[in-house]
């Protein structure tokens, strides 16, 4: 199944990034939560602290509830504020100062929360309404107002003081510390205290809500943040994985440009370092194909002037033949004639052959063959045209095993060595074929009394169409036995000696190997299968 | 005229002896291209039949060595390659003449007639001279506008003199012009040829030149 790179690594590489996004942001949505509640927990407890602080100051100066009936509008107001603290962020302070006592009151953190510009000396005289209009302004109109709240209970008069939005019950059952509460189907989170004297006790409560919203708002920008990103995301990685694809974009082009007779290698400059061993492998191709052609080409030429030759020796003589007044030259003219068209027939069969043979060879079964029996079959075939030179052809069969051959091309192979054998030994001469089973191999050899090949010449008499100096124009040959013989030695893995016969002549001989394991006949149901299996 | 083939394959080698000997030529034939490097040193022709692909020496490389002893004779290469490369590179060598196999036999002794001509310098396919009218194509000769029959012989030798106009020919040179190596040379055979041929023709037409040759005379530098 085809597919698209590019498609590929957009849609992956999106998901990826999607998912590492979606696990990032499901952890920071946690620990956002955890660090909103932290914050807000902290707030709750400074919150009961102020409150518990006035509480104090307002017990040291007498009575708590005698006070409250004076000033509790004020404190009402000023409670509220401190109760909507949370709206600072976390780093927040306060400072309380009194228009008599000065500094009445302030967080711990004692830099954080300063009053615009106004020194300790002058501020008696401006800080409450100041404050007050501070107060109004950022806290007593905010949303989140209902959703804090406060109660001051006493042991001995149960609840003295409470905010709008704080329920007429106790907050919390604990008297110290964080808690949860549901009031109305609302979660509270409530931090209490207890003062000094035991006497009073403080609760103040955050609806759960202002924390998921919080929480909830946080997430949310991430979250849109990164569905506006993930389209510019898409197209830049699109765009990259395009830019990086152009080697490959070239590569086709230049792989388009070649053809059977134009195959350059392929250049590659400035390809990147994963392709360059598949366009390494395309140009040792290129080069084996190269090598292929050039094979053919050869063939082709070397065929033509070998069916031109014999041709022209036909028109020639046919010539002669119809011009001469000579009777005996005539008759002379078409024997010859006769004797071309045989030679010519001789050599399309072997050309059929060769090429038959160079085409099919893994179309070929292989069987288990008594390959001596097939050389009795070549014998007597070719027995006759012996006679007819009063060769003595001899034939010695030791120890024959079989061996996997095809048995169709190995008879192809034995006749074209008895053949060759045959028109290369002079009249009355020898050939001795000898078939020998030995420990690794099946030895099959042809002697003949001929006048052999020099050793030096073994190699370019195996090429194709070439023919023996000495011989060349007294035996018929086409050039092109000892190429059939060598191919299909090599389709059998068989190896292919030339020497010296005991006559003086040339000695082929052929090395069939044996089967690995003879007894073993699995093994050679496996081959026939492979066999089998390739043929269809 | 005496002419040199060079060619392996039987069938063809012995057609083309065959045809050529029809042609009136005197024909050496070998098979392998050694030999007839070594026949090329020893022996004149007037024509050099060549095929390229010999098996033992390129037809090529006797052709090289052939020109480069300055040896001018007319070779004709007949060869299977068709191709262009081929064929520059053969008449660069030095070939005067390129026939692709398979060939008409008729289209090779044209060529071969053609080769003769312009080696000796004519362009006109008969000779001419006082009178006399040769046609090497039809092996026909006129005098003074009649038929004159003549023997192979006696024609090839009237063509070589009259090819060769002004100069002495020598009798030896005559005589191989006219015998391959097969066929026997009688020692008279030349003057018995001359002789019919002073009869048929004009008495004064070939002066003998004693103990060298023949000459016909170029009266026209005279």
């Amino acid at each position: 199944m085809n597919y698209s790179l590019r498609q590929l690594l957009l849609i992956s590489l999106l998901s990826a990034s999607m998912l590492i996004w979606g696990i990032a942001a499901y952890v920071s949505y946690k620990v956002t939560r955890d660090e909103v509640a932290n914050l807000f927990d902290a707030e709750l407890a400074q919150s009961a602290k102020v409150l518990n602080a006035f509480v104090e100051s307002l017990l040291r100066e007498g009575s708590l509830s005698g006070h409250w009936s004076q000033e509790q509008a004020k404190a009402d107001e000023i409670l509220h504020t401190y109760a909507l603290k949370r709206k600072f962020k976390s780093k927040s302070a306060f400072q309380l100062w009194s228009e008599d006592d000065g500094l009445l009151l302030r967080s711990t953190n004692e830099s954080a929360f300063s009053v615009h510009g106004f020194n300790q000396t002058n501020i008696d005289d401006q800080l409450w309404p100041i404050f007050d209009d501070l107060l109004q302004a950022n806290a007593l109109g905010h949303k989140y107002e209902r959703k804090i709240a406060f109660q001051l209970w006493s042991k001995k008069d149960g609840l003295m003081l409470r905010s709008d939005s704080a329920p007429l019950f106790t907050f919390a059952s604990s008297d110290h510390g964080f808690s949860e509460t549901k009031v109305d189907d609302y979660v509270w989170h409530v931090f209490s205290i207890t003062n000094s004297t035991g006497e009073y006790i403080i609760h103040v409560g955050q609806k759960e809500e202002i924390r998921a919203e919080l929480t909830d708002e946080i997430t949310s920008q991430l979250v849109t943040q990164f569905l506006i990103g993930l389209p510019f995301l898409g197209l830049v990685i699109w765009f990259i994985v395009g830019l990086s694809l152009k080697p490959i974009n070239r590569l086709e082009k230049a792989v388009a440009k070649r053809e059977a007779s134009y195959l350059k290698p392929l250049s590659i400059k400035r390809l990147p370092n994963e392709i360059v061993p598949v366009v390494n492998e395309i140009n040792n191709l290129f080069v084996q194909l190269e090598q292929a052609f050039e094979h053919e080409r050869r063939f082709t030429a070397d065929a033509s002037h070998e069916l031109r030759t014999p041709l022209a020796g036909l028109l020639t003589q046919a010539h002669v033949a119809l011009r001469t007044t000579d009777e005996e030259v005539r008759k002379q003219a078409l024997s010859r004639i006769k004797q071309g068209v045989n030679r010519m027939t001789y050599m399309v069969q072997q050309l059929l052959t060769f090429s038959r043979i160079e085409s099919n060879t893994e179309f070929l079964t292989k069987q288990n063959t008594m390959v001596s029996r097939e050389v009795v079959h070549v014998i007597a075939e070719l027995e006759p045209e012996a006679h007819k030179k009063q060769i003595l052809m001899e034939f010695v069969e030791d120890n024959p095993v079989p061996v996997i051959v095809n048995g169709p091309l190995v008879s192809i192979l034995i006749r074209n060595i008895i053949d060759n054998a045959i028109k290369y030994t002079p009249a009355k001469g020898n050939v001795l074929i000898t078939v020998t089973g030995q420990e690794k191999y099946l030895q099959i050899c042809v002697e003949d009394s001929g006048p052999g090949i020099a050793p030096d010449q073994y190699e370019k008499s195996l090429e194709r169409f070439h023919r023996c100096v000495e011989t060349a124009n007294t035996a018929k040959g086409t050039g092109l036995g000892f190429s059939i013989v060598q191919r299909i030695a090599a389709i059998h893995n068989a190896d292919l000696i030339l020497g010296v016969s005991q006559f003086g002549g040339l000695k082929v001989t052929v090395l069939f190997p044996l089967p690995i394991r003879p007894e073993d006949k699995s093994w050679q149901k496996k081959l026939s299968f492979f066999s089998i299996r390739k043929s269809g | 005229m005496r002419l040199l083939l060079v060619e392996d394959d039987e069938i063809l080698g012995d057609g083309l002896v065959a045809g050529l000997k029809m042609e009136g030529y005197a024909v050496d034939w070998l098979t392998n291209g050694k030999l007839a490097d070594e026949a090329l040193k020893l022996n004149t022709y007037e024509l050099i039949v060549l095929d390229l692909n010999l098996p033992d020496m390129d037809g090529m490389a006797i052709l090289k060595a052939l020109r480069s002893r300055k040896d001018e004779t007319p070779v004709m290469v007949l060869t299977a390659k068709d191709t262009i490369p081929d064929r520059v590179l053969g008449l660069d060598s030095g070939a005067d003449d390129f026939v692709i196999k398979p060939f008409e036999l008729d289209e090779v002794c044209a060529r071969l007639r053609a080769l003769a001509r312009r080696s000796e310098g004519r362009s006109a396919p008969t000779i001419e001279y006082k009178g006399i009218v040769l046609d090497p194509a039809s092996h026909l000769v006129t005098f003074n506008n009649e038929k004159v029959e003549l023997s192979q012989k006696e024609f090839e030798i009237l063509s070589f003199l009259m090819s060769n106009i002004g100069k002495v020919v020598s009798r030896s040179r005559l005589e191989e012009s006219l015998y391959s190596w097969e066929s026997d040379v009688e020692s008279n055979t030349v003057e018995v040829h001359i002789h019919y041929l002073r009869k048929k023709l004009d008495t004064a037409l070939i002066r003998t030149v004693r103990g060298v040759g023949y000459i016909i005379d170029n009266e026209d530098e005279l």
